[in-house]
This record gives structure tokens, sequence and C-alpha cells, in this order.
């Protein structure tokens, strides 16, 4: 009987317990979302040219790799913000397969042929809308398609 | 109304706004997990089999055909940390609503 009054009393310090944790993930950044979707497009556009020589589009590339660097870090100094992260360093690793291993292909080959750039479109685009709809979800419940 | 009372119509608030908040939270998050997985593992097999005709056709080389595969791995792993982002997001959601509505139900009931 005594333990039953106590119920209600401990259920209700169970949910502020909850409601007084640590945040599951960073909350929602404009900037970090923005990273994400211009960096998407950017990339794509390079993969396009990739059937022209790596050699005429190196500045760029050297570029598009700082910035995605930079959107790496940006995302590492956001607090509770582990998943993201992780997500960067697959989609930049040089020796991955997704636009770290575009960019590293392109310059050992110097151009790529027209089937094998429109898949890696593909794929590395798929590759940045896994960050974007952690990004999105973050604001609000999002599907993803 | 006695404190009991009061206490009785704080608690029956909290557990029904905890059903509601849990089901759209938690409940929603595991289904999308689920569906993702299975369009993701559906689209695995399209690929493959596209990839594997291009590479018969002489379209790909063994060389570009490994890289593609490679790659379906890496963004599997993306998937993969999209559903638990997904989840965390839920879950974020629902501790700051849990907040919410422990506090809103105490001014209701005891007329704070």
């Amino acid at each position: 009987m005594h333990l039953l009054a106590i119920r209600p009393w401990a259920l209700i310090a169970a949910f502020l317990f909850v409601a007084a944790c640590d945040p599951f993930i960073s909350p929602y950044n404009e900037q970090a979302y923005r990273n994400a979707t211009e960096l998407k497009a950017r990339s794509l556009d390079l993969v396009a040219r990739s059937g022209e020589p790596y050699s005429r589009y190196s500045d760029e590339v050297a570029d598009l790799a700082l910035d995605v660097n930079a959107a790496y870090e940006y995302a590492a100094g956001l607090p509770d913000n582990r998943v993201v992260t992780n997500q960067w360093n697959i989609l930049r690793d040089p020796d991955g397969n997704l636009l770290g291993g575009f960019i590293t292909q392109w310059r050992e080959s110097g151009t790529l042929s027209s089937f094998f750039r429109e898949e890696l479109s593909g794929q590395i685009a798929e590759g940045f809308d896994q960050i974007i709809c952690v990004e999105a979800n973050k604001g609000r419940a999002t599907r993803c398609e | 109304m006695s404190f009991e009372q009061s206490f009785d119509q704080f608690v029956e608030t909290v557990i029904s706004g905890v059903r509601t908040l849990a089901s759209s939270a938690i409940g929603e998050a595991l289904d999308q997990a689920e569906s993702d997985s299975k369009a993701f593992m559906a689209e695995s097999e399209e690929k493959l089999r596209r990839w594997l005709h291009a590479l018969k056709d002489g379209q790909l080389s063994r060389d570009e055909f490994e890289f593609l595969v490679a790659s379906q791995g890496d963004l599997a792993k993306m998937h993969a940390l999209k559903a638990v982002g997904v989840t965390q997001a839920r879950l974020e959601r629902f501790r700051t609503g849990l907040k919410s509505l422990v506090v809103n139900a105490a001014f209701e009931a005891f007329g704070i």
C-alpha cells in the first residue's frame, strides 16, 4: 500500500530525470545545414566535369576539399554532434569511395568515364542527403526520401 | 480541490501526455528506420544489377565497378548514422516536450 502511494512520485521523478538529461543531439544549426546543401551542389558540379582533365579543375577541387574539411571541423565543434561529424568523415575520406575517393580517382586517372561519373554522382548526392536529413530533423521531424 | 485530487489530475495529465509524446517521437522513428533500411536494401540490389550489366557491356572497368560497390558500403554506414541521428533528434524533442508537459500540468493542476 505504501509503495503504491509512492509510485506516482517515482514516475514523475523519473520524467523529471529524463527532462533534465543532457541533450541527445545538438540543436538545429542554419550554418551546418547550409554547409551541406552548398557543398553538395558544388561537388556534383565538379563530378559532372570529371570527364575533362583533372588538371583543368585542380584549383576548384582544392577549394572544394578545403571547404569540405572546414564543414567537418564546424560539425565537430558543435556539442553532441558525433553522428554528423562521422558522416562528414566518411564522405570526405580520400581513401574512401564517396567524395574524397572521387577526388583521388579523378586526380589519379586524369578523366573519368561517362557511366562511372553518372553513377558516382548519384552516390555522392545520396551521401550528402544523409547529412542533410539529420540536420533537417534537428529542426523538425522530416521524412527524407 | 484537495492536494490529493490536484496531484491525481497532475499525474493523469502527465501520463496521458507522455503516451502521445512517446508514440509520435519514438514509434514513428522506429517505423521510419525500418522502412528506410528496406528501401536501402532494395536500392542496393537494383544498383548492383545495373553495375553488373554495365561491367558486362564494357561501360565500367573492373576497378570502377569495385569502387561503386565499395561506395554502396560507405553509404550503408551513412544511412545507419542517419537512422541514429534522426532517432536522437526525435528523442530530443521528446525530452523537451516532457519538460514542458510536466511544468504545464503542474501549473494547470495546482493553479499556480
